[in-house]
């Protein structure tokens, strides 16, 4: 059985990542068995359970839901002006839109390709 | 009857006779269409796996329809010897296409019977479906440039009507329009490159043709090529003409989207390699041009579809937008393979699009058919409303975290393997483009570890109560898909070896697939 490819220029053999990604489970598992070990117990009745944000008590669970769209503000708000703005007007689902841009790139296509194409 | 003899029209006519019996035997209840349903999305399957035992074993597969001699495309008048009827042309390229599509066809048909149970109109829901397979395996199988017309229009003409079969929601029926506007306007651009070429070679026969270019390249084909390439590039979903797939696949129902995703828009992949490679062929074009032109393209549809991705609240539109993304991958390989045609850089291009079409196919069409089961249990599709469901629904979300670190990417699953192949080939080409098409597996391993986050980890909302794993029939196709992704990113070998590497050499050879027709 092989388990190894040539990618053209290189060698790639998964069995190593594999044999890695292995004995990263047998360690991240004992060392969450030591600690649940050796961990004060969680005391659900006293005040260590109750939630502060930022000094505030927060007592709705559901209230500190993180919401997915925050996942990548920083990265949203970097490209806001530069890419994001434009290219979600440009998605609006409008179907001229769509044609639009099927005449534009048979257009191009039509002067690169007619006129190069050849050889 | 020898069934070797004929199974290369066996795997087109199977689903065929499936879809208009269908009717009939579902008046004997809900049940009996499963069966019938499954049985012949079966049937197809292992017809496809014949089919590509015979390429493999004994090259190219002829069928001609209506010939004494199926074997034989030719007929002599006059002494004049030419091919006039109906063919089939399979290489080891087209018999790969057709085991991809069967496969992906045979489990959403499975998927479909628990899946579909509270819908209405299933005998049409499965009409369309074994429809929508006739249609993309004639593609991948004809050889001959009117058919691939004809079951292009098949495929499209089901993939409308199944788009907008959930017909009670107003999304399903815009997404329908929209992508059957969208599509026509693609399929006349397509059949006006075959009237074309029809009027200058009068032949619709592709060994013919491209016989006919290499002898005498008419200035007209370029017309004709242009036109090819935006129709196909709409159907492949590839950037700028990508908008309808946002639109149809999300709102299609989720077995319909696994196999949009994972299959029908690789046959817009299948026939620009087809034109390129085989029909025009790659001695009578400016290939420097017409490669860096696709990689250009490719490398925009890469980070569009990453980039707009990461911000999808909805996961079926997330899915949607990293199919995109996938197919920007697939054009890069095609493009490389053309600009570095024969040398190694261009051969890993063509091992890595081809690679990563079949890996995408099993990934994608995986990942729909678990949006589908979240859907079913939950009832919405967006991901803020979703949490903890790794704890409800282990074995479903292990298949999803498997499927989405898969398709970014993530060593030892088969994404990796593929994009490595396709990051170092582009490297021989240009640095730069390596780093792009690594800067959007960034992206869209963000885009899936944003939905493993909020979705399958972290604590469940109050509403997701009573979600379990969904029933076998749902289950044991999403596990298998799963199984596959696995061994095929620990043992690459085992599919680049026996059907990537063949399908590769079929590419290259176009003599062999003109001599298999002309004598």
């Amino acid at each position: 059985m092989v388990f190894g490819i040539e990618t053209g220029f290189g060698y790639w053999d998964p069995l190593i990542w594999v044999v890695l990604f292995v004995l990263m489970f047998i360690g991240g598992y004992l060392i969450a068995k030591y600690a649940a070990q050796r961990a004060t117990p969680f005391r659900a009745d006293e005040l260590e359970s109750e939630i502060f944000l930022s000094g505030w008590g927060e007592t709705v669970e559901k209230d500190l839901r993180f919401p997915s769209k925050h996942l990548y503000w920083g990265f949203r708000k970097a490209l806001e002006s530069a890419w994001y703005r434009s290219a979600v007007e440009e998605h609006s689902g409008i179907l001229t839109t769509y044609i639009f841009w099927i005449v534009i790139l048979l257009l191009i296509l039509m002067l690169l390709i007619a006129f190069g194409g050849a050889m | 009857m020898n069934i070797m003899e004929h199974i290369a029209i066996l795997v087109v006519i199977t689903p065929l006779f499936g879809a208009f019996s269908t009717p009939f035997v579902s008046l004997a209840g809900k049940k009996a269409a499963d069966i019938w349903v499954g049985i012949f999305s079966g049937l197809t399957f292992v017809f496809s796996i014949l089919l590509g035992l015979k390429v493999l074993r004994s090259g190219i597969v002829i069928y001609t329809l209506g010939a004494p001699e199926p074997a034989i495309a030719t007929v002599d008048y006059n002494g004049l010897i030419f091919p006039v009827r109906i063919l089939l042309e399979v290489d080891a390229l087209s018999a790969l296409l057709a085991l991809v599509i069967s496969l992906i066809g045979f489990f959403a048909a499975i998927y479909s019977w628990r899946y579909m149970e509270h819908d209405t109109g299933v005998e049409k829901f499965y009409t369309l479906f074994l429809l929508l397979l006739t249609g993309m395996l004639g593609i991948v199988l004809t050889g001959d440039i009117f058919n691939m017309y004809v079951f292009l229009e098949i495929m499209s003409i089901s993939a409308y009507a199944l788009v907008a079969f959930r017909k009670e929601t107003f999304e399903a029926v815009e997404a329908g329009i929209k992508y059957l506007v969208v599509g026509s306007a693609a399929s006349t651009l397509i059949l006006l490159a075959v009237a074309i070429l029809y009027g200058v070679y009068g032949s619709l026969t592709i060994a013919q043709i491209a016989h006919l270019i290499e002898v005498s390249p008419s200035p007209l084909i370029w017309g004709a090529l242009a036109l090819y390439l935006t129709g196909f590039i709409l159907k492949a979903g590839i950037v700028p003409l990508h908008m309808w797939l946002i639109d149809a696949h999300p709102a299609a129902p989720s077995s319909i989207s696994a196999l949009l995703s994972g299959v029908v828009i690789k046959t817009g992949a299948y026939a620009i390699i087809r034109i390129f490679f085989t029909l025009y062929g790659v001695e009578v074009m400016n290939r420097a041009l017409i490669g860096w032109i696709i990689v250009v393209i490719a490398v925009i549809t890469m980070f569009v579809g990453g980039s707009l991705g990461l911000i999808q609240q909805d996961l079926k539109r997330l899915l949607a937008y990293s199919s995109v993304a996938q197919m920007g991958y697939i054009a890069l390989g095609i493009g490389v393979a053309l600009i570095a045609f024969n040398t190694t850089a261009g051969d890993a291009g063509l091992v890595g699009a081809l690679f990563h079409l079949l890996n995408h196919a099993i990934m994608k069409g995986m990942l729909f058919l678990i949006a589908g089961v979240i859907l079913h249990q939950l009832g919405t599709r967006n991901i803020n409303e979703m949490g903890g469901l790794i704890k409800k629904m282990p074995i479903t979300s292990a298949c999803f975290i498997i499927g989405g670190l898969a398709i970014a990417g993530v060593p030892p699953f088969n994404g990796f393997v593929s994009k490595l192949i396709l990051y170092e080939a582009s490297a021989m080409i240009s640095p730069a483009l390596a780093v792009i098409a690594i800067i959007s597996s960034a992206l869209t391993l963000g885009m899936y570890l944003r939905v493993i986050q909020t979705a399958f980890l972290g604590r469940a909302p109050e509403t997701l109560k009573d979600i379990r794993d969904p029933p076998a029939s749902m289950l044991i196709p999403i596990v298998i898909l799963a199984i596959l992704i696995v061994i095929f990113g620990i043992l690459p070998s085992l599919p680049v070896d026996s059907i990537i590497t063949p399908a590769v050499e079929a590419v290259k050879n176009q003599a062999s697939y003109l001599s298999a027709v002309l004598p």
